[in-house]
């Protein structure tokens, strides 16, 4: 399940900032080591690829365990300490499910460019449209989004493919036997009420 | 005004009944994508219009609220439709990219090297951010320019040479009277700019005479002395050597 959400509540072990004795852990607090935080942000903002050849966002938390060599409580009292302090930095700190693990990573709060042109997001706002509209199924069939965008001479056969093989390596999408998902990217940056506002866009503009 | 289709409802039951059904209606079309044309939503409204007085609760009044509000909105999807139909498709692929890309919320990359390596039938992808090359049209446009005569070329200034080329003007305008629009013609902008140096100077008095012709003479204390005008002139001779 790839589906994302959110862990930016507080932490119930985390004083705010502006109480007495923010900076004093507590007895209740784990002994961790503050200096980690930053190698941390370099985890989970890095950009890398897994045996697939999939983009991955963030990292998980296994593999952040075992590489920062904490415990389990320590890396979530991290975990929510770097939280607190991104909010400042207008990022916020996200966790989904992806293949079997609990991963992280940061997203921005304000929106901000991403890598894809105009023509490459209309064609990602389509395949949201038709990926909502499947149901329970959750994808859409490559017949039709042919059918839309080169049937109606949106765009060409070639353009087409060109557009999902680049949203297919920006980690937008997921090609199969002939149909498309969406991938957890997509999920991570357009929350459900984008992707409705996204799907109403393209049935009045495409459709 | 009744609906002609339908004879108006002889009691509230019958009203309400009514205006639950244009209200189903429009709610289903909207959900559906669907567009009501013109002349049947119009139909529909006329129905729905004298039913007001015949409201007393505040259900049926929002019952009525919702049917408008529905009528409202298939309005506005039929005038977009329209719109929308007049517009090119790849602007309006263009226009729902910007409507996603508004709405996005990006997941930060800080580290790792930018482009990676793709892999397998990725690899194909181009996936640099599209560059802004420049037109060929703008490149043979810019080389003509170049290559015009009328092109002014951008150089150092060399003092002696200013002071060898204003010894010239002098020397070409001393002494001579001429027509306005006679001296306009025979200086270039730069020359022109000369004689005005020369002018403010002392070295040369540029006198406008009674009948508007102008004559240059020599400059000097006495000159300074009289009445100062403007003179405004509009040079047309082209030099090569402004080029």
């Amino acid at each position: 399940m790839d589906e994302p959400h959110d862990t930016t509540e507080p932490h119930p072990d985390v004083p705010a900032a502006d109480e007495p004795g923010a900076d004093e852990p507590t007895a209740d607090e784990p002994a961790v080591d503050e200096t980690l935080l930053p190698q941390l942000v370099a985890v989970l903002t890095a950009r890398w690829r897994d045996e697939g050849g999939r983009l991955c966002v963030g990292a998980p938390k296994r593999r952040l365990l075992e590489s920062l060599r904490v415990e389990p409580e320590s890396l979530e009292f991290l975990l929510h300490k770097l939280a607190d302090q991104a909010a400042a930095l207008g990022l916020e700190l996200r966790d989904y499910r992806k293949a079997g693990d609990t991963w992280c990573c940061l997203t921005a709060v304000h929106g901000g460019p991403n890598e894809l042109a105009e023509r490459d997001q209309g064609v990602l706002g389509l395949v949201i449209h038709l990926v909502r509209k499947s149901g329970r199924r959750r994808h859409a069939s490559m017949d039709e989004v042919r059918e839309i965008l080169v049937g109606r001479e949106y765009l060409t056969e070639h353009q087409l493919q060109t557009i999902l093989r680049r949203l297919d390596y920006h980690g937008y999408i997921r090609r199969s036997r002939g149909t498309v998902r969406l991938d957890c990217r997509t999920t991570l940056e357009f929350d459900e009420a984008a992707q409705k506002e996204i799907a109403e866009q393209a049935k009045a503009l495409i459709l | 005004m009744a609906s002609r289709k339908r004879p108006e409802p002889a009691d509230d039951a019958q009203v309400l009944s009514r205006l639950w059904e244009i209200a189903h209606k429009y709610q289903r079309s909207l959900q559906r994508g669907d567009v009501v044309p013109l002349g049947e939503a119009e139909g529909d409204r006329r129905a729905v219009a004298p039913f007001g007085e015949r409201l007393h609760t505040t259900t049926e009044r929002n019952l009525d609220g919702i049917t408008y509000r529905s009528l409202a909105e298939m309005q506005v999807r039929r005038d977009t439709r329209r719109l929308l139909s007049n517009l090119p498709g790849s602007l309006r692929l263009r226009r729902l990219g910007f409507e996603v890309a508004v709405r996005a919320r990006p997941v930060v990359f800080m580290h790792g090297s930018g482009p990676l390596r793709a892999l397998g039938l990725l690899a194909s992808v181009n996936y640099q951010t599209e560059q802004v090359e420049t037109l060929p049209e703008a490149a043979a446009l810019l080389h003509e320019l170049d290559e015009s005569e009328h092109r002014v070329a951008m150089r150092d200034v060399d003092e002696a040479e200013l002071e060898r080329q204003r010894g010239e003007v002098k020397q070409r305008l001393v002494g001579r009277r001429f027509a306005r629009g006679e001296l306009a013609g025979s200086l270039s902008s730069s020359e022109a700019d000369l004689l005005s140096q020369l002018s403010r100077r002392g070295e040369v008095a540029v006198v406008v005479r009674g009948d508007g012709s102008v004559e240059i003479r020599h400059g000097g204390a006495r000159r300074r002395a009289g009445r100062t005008v403007a003179v405004a002139i509009k040079p047309r001779r082209t030099s090569r050597r402004d080029g």
